[in-house]
């Protein structure tokens, strides 16, 4: 089968936008923070559900091919950010994190409470300090700042492309009131990683701080001076994982099965935080075994269709070839001869290593309390496929071994909250008492 | 009007495909048109037209128009 | 273990068999050491069988199971007893820090140095010459753990006559000895003397070539010859071209340009060497050959057609170096018709494979294994 392949358009670096801004000096910033805080008033004089409305319309907006954005930005996600903008998907979110969303527009009593009303107020200010080449996950961000109706800061990285401009221009050219005042409680930043004067002047006006980039980078990043009311959400780098139950395994449609696994696996190139490394088989015989990887490997195969392999980076591929060997001489190796895909087995009780570009390992193990003491807070997401009897405990334990999320295989790597532990909108918010009368 | 019925002419405009191309075994492999984005118009235009919710994990079990249908039909209950 | 069809191999004309007279006996080489490897090491048997490879499969030789240049960093392959390797080569530090290492034993050793030393002559003339070393004088050394650049350099050294080196160490710092040099080529030009200036690329460009031309010194050295070896990377990074280096090169030594001669190789196949013809590209010699393959499908592809470079050779018995899949991209541009008169395949290394990488928020740790 023909294998389809996509070069990555991430790399484009363009001139930047006349919406993103670097701070020049003080006063600028003065400027933009006394006008990010004008505007964020205006916003919070809206609903929820005229929000909700506003970025639902942005949703399908975005989900019109026709757009320019499309053709500049082929693989960016857009379709998962218009997903995501869904009303029902925002909605479901903010019952999920709020119980009660009309605590964003003022006091209300909560049911089981005894007498009790929460207003849940915006906090202000919320600066996200977006990673690499995920400015994704960035936008998700950017969102529910706005449901939380804050004014919100971006930090681009210095060597980011349009795609963030592009968006927020599409998000607050829509005709409205709401899409003006949205444009005007936005403001764009980059400067350069060694400019610290202006990374610790962002962050002394923050009043909630969003951290998305690798472990070192966002370290160095929250050692920068704070408010003491500033609250952090700190998203850094994870892995992930799936879990199968032998017993289940036996019972399943494989081919079903195996065509989410690599769904899972293709989407966004294995390389979110959301995205399995390693499949861990729990009890399962040698013919069982043997029929998933055969499933497995035809599944791979087809999904190229809809997710075309974005060829590998030179280390990328030097690191499968070198494993694919490695595996070869002393583990277990079920890969074609192309990349499309890799799968390696062996022995051991780890995980991964993680190294993309649709490289899965397979281990097998008597119980899946075998994994516990590797598991953390970096170890994000579980997919799993058990029997309901064990399903209680073995999420329970694997909760508190630090996973994040538990998920139904094919959705691992749909953003939802809690994320990465955080509820986030909550964290977004100040939450005020008063008796009710 | 029809759960089916509806379907086919919502799946028939955001598809931009003719009533009649509209069969059980249509899917992403036999439809054009039907990719990441304009699935996503189909469920959002679902969603609204049967004033449902339609949650992430259930997209993963829609591998044609048959299980969509199939999938609304339950929840329209 | 004697192989009779690989010393036959060896013993021709380094550049002499056509096409068809090479086909035959490369062929049969290339099963004697693989068969051999096949035997005798034991994982790479494994690594055969899973690839449903084995010495009775009578395939070509680009079905012969590759290794990639990565597993040697990670892997030290024998396909000897260990108590006979009596010399491990490791190359230069990588981006991830890891050497590849790869064992000789004495008979894999003398082969190799053999083999370079006819590709050598057959580019160098078959006489002494002085040699200026662009390099410290603890890179002539002799241990039994040598690094490749003091491997690369000692083993072109039986073409020496005396051996200068004029770089020398400040306080962690290489540094050109002006005044050696200056002395050095301003005695070879007034005698006369056909010399051999060798270095490292970067260094030969960066410490001695383009400081010759800032402080506007040249020389006259016709005849001599300007040899240099290594990777491009750093002076790509200063826009320096091969064609410049060769430009700059001729205007400061007073060479021709056809004395210009980049030297190709990697550790993983020491003994192997490409040197730049006089017409500029690059040749297989009779034990030897090059496949092209597509970086994604890996299948083999067609003249002219850059991709990956994977280079086999049946001269090293103590380990399975004979198929090795480099990082390299390149491409062959022709066979038999050069204009140079050597025969074989020619071909062309543009540079490592480039690719952006798309980092996302999952802990990739491929460099690791790279």
């Amino acid at each position: 089968m023909e294998t389809l392949w996509r070069r990555n358009s991430h790399s484009k670096m363009n001139a930047a936008s006349p919406k993103v801004q670097s701070i020049l000096n003080v006063s600028e910033l003065e400027t933009a923070i006394n006008r990010l805080r004008e505007s964020q008033k205006r916003l919070s004089n809206f609903s929820y559900k005229q929000i909700i409305a506003y970025l639902s319309e942005f949703g399908s907006h975005l989900s019109n091919r026709k757009l320019s954005i499309h053709k500049e930005y082929p693989d960016a996600g857009l379709a998962f950010i218009a997903n995501f903008c869904r009303r029902t998907n925002l909605e479901s979110m903010l019952k999920t994190a709020l119980k009660q969303p009309a605590v964003l527009d003022g006091f209300v009593e909560l049911s089981g409470s005894s007498g009790i009303e929460l207003f849940a107020v915006p906090r202000g200010v919320v600066v996200h300090w977006i990673a690499g080449n995920v400015p994704t996950l960035g936008f998700l961000s950017l969102i529910q700042g706005l449901l939380t109706k804050n004014a919100n800061i971006i930090k681009l990285p210095s060597n980011s492309n349009n795609l963030m401009p592009s968006l927020v221009e599409e998000m607050s050219g829509l005709h409205s009131e709401l899409a003006t005042v949205v444009g005007q409680s936005i403001q764009l930043i980059k400067h350069s990683r060694t400019d610290e004067r202006s990374s610790k002047a962002l962050s002394e006006i923050a009043d909630v701080r969003v951290f998305w980039g690798s472990d070192s980078g966002v370290e160095a990043l929250r050692q920068l001076p704070s408010k003491m009311s500033c609250g952090d959400l700190v998203f850094s780098n994870k892995v992930s994982l799936i879990l199968l139950e032998g017993k289940a395994l036996e019972d399943c449609d494989l081919s079903k099965l195996c065509t989410r696994i690599a769904q899972d696996v293709a989407i966004f190139e294995q390389k979110a935080c959301a995205s399995p490394h390693t499949i861990f088989l729990e009890a399962v015989s040698d013919k069982i075994f043997s029929q998933f990887v055969e499933a497995l490997r035809e599944s791979f195969k087809n999904i190229v269709k809809r997710y075309p392999r974005m060829l590998p980076s030179t280390e990328e591929r030097s690191a499968i070839l070198n494993l694919r060997a490695q595996y070869d001489m002393f583990h277990e190796s079920y890969s074609p001869e192309s990349l499309e895909f890799t799968l390696l087995s062996d022995n051991e009780i780890k995980l991964g290593p993680a190294i993309g570009g649709r490289t899965v390992f397979l281990r097998r193990l008597q119980n899946f309390s075998e994994l516990y003491p590797l598991l953390s807070e970096k170890t994000q997401s579980v997919g799993i496929l058990m029997n309901n009897d064990r399903y209680d405990e073995t999420s329970k334990a694997l909760a508190k071994a630090g996973i994040q999320r538990i998920c139904r295989l094919g959705s691992m790597t749909q953003f939802d909250i809690p994320w990465d532990g955080y509820l986030i909108l909550d964290r977004m918010l100040r939450w005020t008492s008063r008796p009710a009368l | 009007m029809d759960v089916r019925q509806r379907c086919t002419n919502v799946f028939s405009k955001i598809m931009e495909v003719p009533l009649a191309e509209v069969k059980e075994e249509s899917s992403p492999g036999t439809i054009e048109s039907w990719d990441s984005l304009s699935h996503v118009q189909l469920i959002s235009a679902l969603e609204e037209e049967f004033k449902i919710e339609i949650p992430p994990e259930a997209g993963v079990d829609i591998e044609d128009f048959k299980g969509l249908v199939s999938f609304v039909e339950t929840q329209a209950q | 273990m004697s192989f009779e069809s690989l010393a036959e191999l060896i013993s021709k004309d380094v550049y002499g068999l056509d096409k068809t007279e090479k086909a035959k006996l490369f062929g049969k080489a290339m099963h004697e050491v693989c068969s051999f490897h096949y035997d005798h090491c034991e994982p790479y048997r494994k690594l055969c069988d899973k690839r449903a490879w084995s010495p009775q499969s009578q395939t070509g030789i680009d079905k012969i199971p590759y290794l990639p240049t990565s597993l040697f960093k990670h892997e030290l392959l024998l396909s000897a007893d260990e108590k006979n390797i009596f010399r491990t080569i490791s190359s230069s530090a990588t981006s991830t820090g890891i050497s590849s290492r790869v064992g000789l034993d004495k008979e894999t050793s003398a082969r190799q140095s053999k083999c370079f030393m006819k590709v050598a002559i057959n580019r160098l003339g078959n006489k002494r010459r002085r040699f200026i070393v662009l390099d410290l004088e603890e890179s002539l050394g002799r241990t039994k753990n040598v690094s490749a650049r003091s491997s690369t350099i000692r083993s072109l050294l039986f073409c020496a006559g005396k051996t200068d080196t004029v770089i020398k160490d400040n306080d962690g710092k290489l540094e050109l000895n002006v005044n050696k040099l200056d002395s050095l080529l301003q005695e070879a030009e007034a005698c006369k003397e056909e010399v051999f200036i060798f270095g490292f690329t970067f260094i030969l460009y960066a410490y001695c070539v383009k400081q010759l031309l800032n402080s506007g010194k040249s020389y006259k050295l016709n005849g001599s010859k300007v040899l240099h070896i290594g990777g491009w990377k750093k002076l790509e990074a200063q826009k320096v071209t091969p064609k410049k280096l060769i430009e700059d090169c001729c205007k400061v030594f007073g060479v021709n340009s056809k004395d210009v001669v980049d030297f190709y190789g990697f550790t993983e196949q020491s003994g192997m060497l490409y040197p730049t013809c006089e017409e500029g590209v690059r040749h297989v010699p009779n034990f030897g050959d090059i496949l092209v393959r597509d970086p994604i499908s890996l299948e083999v592809l067609p003249f002219g057609k850059q991709g990956l470079l994977e280079f086999l050779t049946p001269i090293q018995t103590s380990y399975p170096g004979h198929s090795v899949l480099t990082e390299d991209v390149g491409l062959i541009l022709g066979e038999d018709n050069c204009a140079c008169g050597r025969k074989g395949k020619t071909f062309k290394v543009v540079g490592r494979a480039k690719q952006a990488e798309v980092r996302g928020c999952g802990d990739i740790m491929a460099e690791k294994f790279a």
